[in-house]
């Protein structure tokens, strides 16, 4: 069982930025009409951001951090702590973490580092930060989560590019006694191909670049296996039910995976908010823009018990119980 | 648990949900991929209904062994 508990951490606020351009999933003309219907249907996906040639992941962060810290009237010279956890960084080396310490205007005396994850890398990313935050009392931190993944998809991939969408996000987190979070991790390294980019890093060759491949079946079949025994013996261990918890906020994969999920755990279909019709899946930003874009107004001037779960390449999965209480939520910013 | 196996309803049941493709084709000896409306989504929604419906988990490579749905009906027996 991979269960923990961090304590004394607490959200304070969310903002995501995603590109202006959009593309709709039923203009994708390499699938025929009855195809295109059948992929909107079986995805819920209409509409994917893209990002123009040159912006990059970081960029979007960078612009969901500062309204986030604009919102929340913190200085960037408070912050000690910023991790990035995207698949896209600006490069190999350095890490994109430093670059945006810079950029923010934040101390030289600050944490910053990558982490590199995909679709569960938003809950994985709380993990790391709020284990570190708790043992800083008086600091406060950014969790920077994002792809620009259309970077990486070819057009011709029908089973890949219809689905993936960009987005940068920022997460405020601040020390504050008394507060519990708790998390469920798993990971397994034998599914490592279902999802991957091959022809890159340390695996790069001569031959012509590959776009992002997906094993769609292997990759419903997992998210079924994990995500429902990893909610439920999370609950068990926090003794909690389901019926205590106000939103289960999950990474939007598809309509078919995350429907599926939900129905396995017999959980109802208001508390689950969706996002994928107009932002289908963004990687690791899912779970913060399907706050903003489902929750705001819910979660604005309310205490209300939460459920992340992030799953996907790796394969890679996580979930986690946390309380917020007046979650700050920056409107979605286009840019 | 999903439902226990018998071949008329396990057609039935995939006749509505796989409600995009010919029905007269959906029987035993069809060879799913010579459907012409057959596609890597129309599988992925086949697979998930098997799933949903008998909790048995097919592989994608499982999948490309088989041939017709008589072969997929042997494969949930054997797995269930």
């Amino acid at each position: 069982m991979g269960c923990f508990s961090i304590p004394d951490v607490r959200l304070a606020g969310i903002s995501v930025a995603v590109p202006k351009h959009i593309e709709k999933n039923a203009d994708y003309q390499l699938l025929g009409e009855k195809e295109r219907e059948l992929l909107i249907k079986t995805t819920g996906i209409e509409e994917r951001r893209v990002a123009p040639a040159g912006m990059k992941t970081s960029d979007y962060c960078f612009q969901a951090a500062q309204a986030l810290l604009l919102q929340l009237g913190w200085k960037a010279e408070e912050l000690g702590l910023l991790i990035f956890v995207s698949q896209s960084a600006d490069y190999i080396l350095p890490s994109t973490a430093p670059i945006l310490q810079h950029q923010l205007g934040m101390s030289t005396e600050s944490m910053a580092f990558d982490i590199s994850l995909g679709c569960s890398g938003y809950v994985y990313g709380l993990s790391v930060i709020a284990s570190l935050l708790s043992r800083m009392p008086n600091k406060r931190a950014l969790l920077l989560c994002g792809d620009v993944s259309t970077f990486y998809t070819d057009p011709t991939e029908r089973g890949v590019h219809p689905i993936f969408s960009d987005a940068g996000s920022a997460t405020a987190l601040m020390f504050n006694s008394g507060e519990i979070m708790h998390f469920n991790a798993g990971t397994d390294g034998s599914g490592s191909e279902a999802i991957r980019l091959p022809n890159s890093g340390m695996h790069q060759t001569e031959e012509s670049k590959k776009g992002l491949q997906m094993n769609g079946i292997d990759v419903f079949q997992f998210s079924l296996a994990a995500v429902p025994s990893n909610i439920t013996e999370l609950l068990k261990y926090a003794h909690l039910s389901h019926e205590e918890l106000d939103y289960f906020i999950l990474h939007q994969a598809n309509k078919l995976i995350n429907d599926s999920i939900r129905k396995r755990l017999n959980i109802e279909e208001y508390k689950f908010p969706s996002s994928l019709q107009y932002f289908g899946n963004t990687s690791s930003a899912t779970i913060p823009l399907t706050m903003i874009t489902a929750l705001s107004s819910a979660l604005s001037g309310a205490s209300k018990k939460l459920c992340f779960s992030g799953f996907g390449v790796g394969f890679s999965w996580c979930s986690a119980l946390i309380s917020v209480d007046n979650l700050q939520c920056v409107p979605i910013i286009e840019c | 648990m999903g439902s226990s196996l018998n071949t008329a309803e396990f057609f039935d049941k995939m006749s509505n949900h796989l409600d995009d493709m010919p029905s007269e084709l959906l029987k035993p000896e069809q060879s799913f991929r010579d459907i012409p409306q057959w596609s890597s989504i129309q599988a992925l929604v086949f697979i998930a209904f098997i799933n949903q419906e008998y909790r048995v988990a097919i592989s994608q490579e499982e999948l490309s062994k088989a041939e017709t749905f008589q072969d997929i009906f042997e494969l949930i027996k054997a797995k269930s």
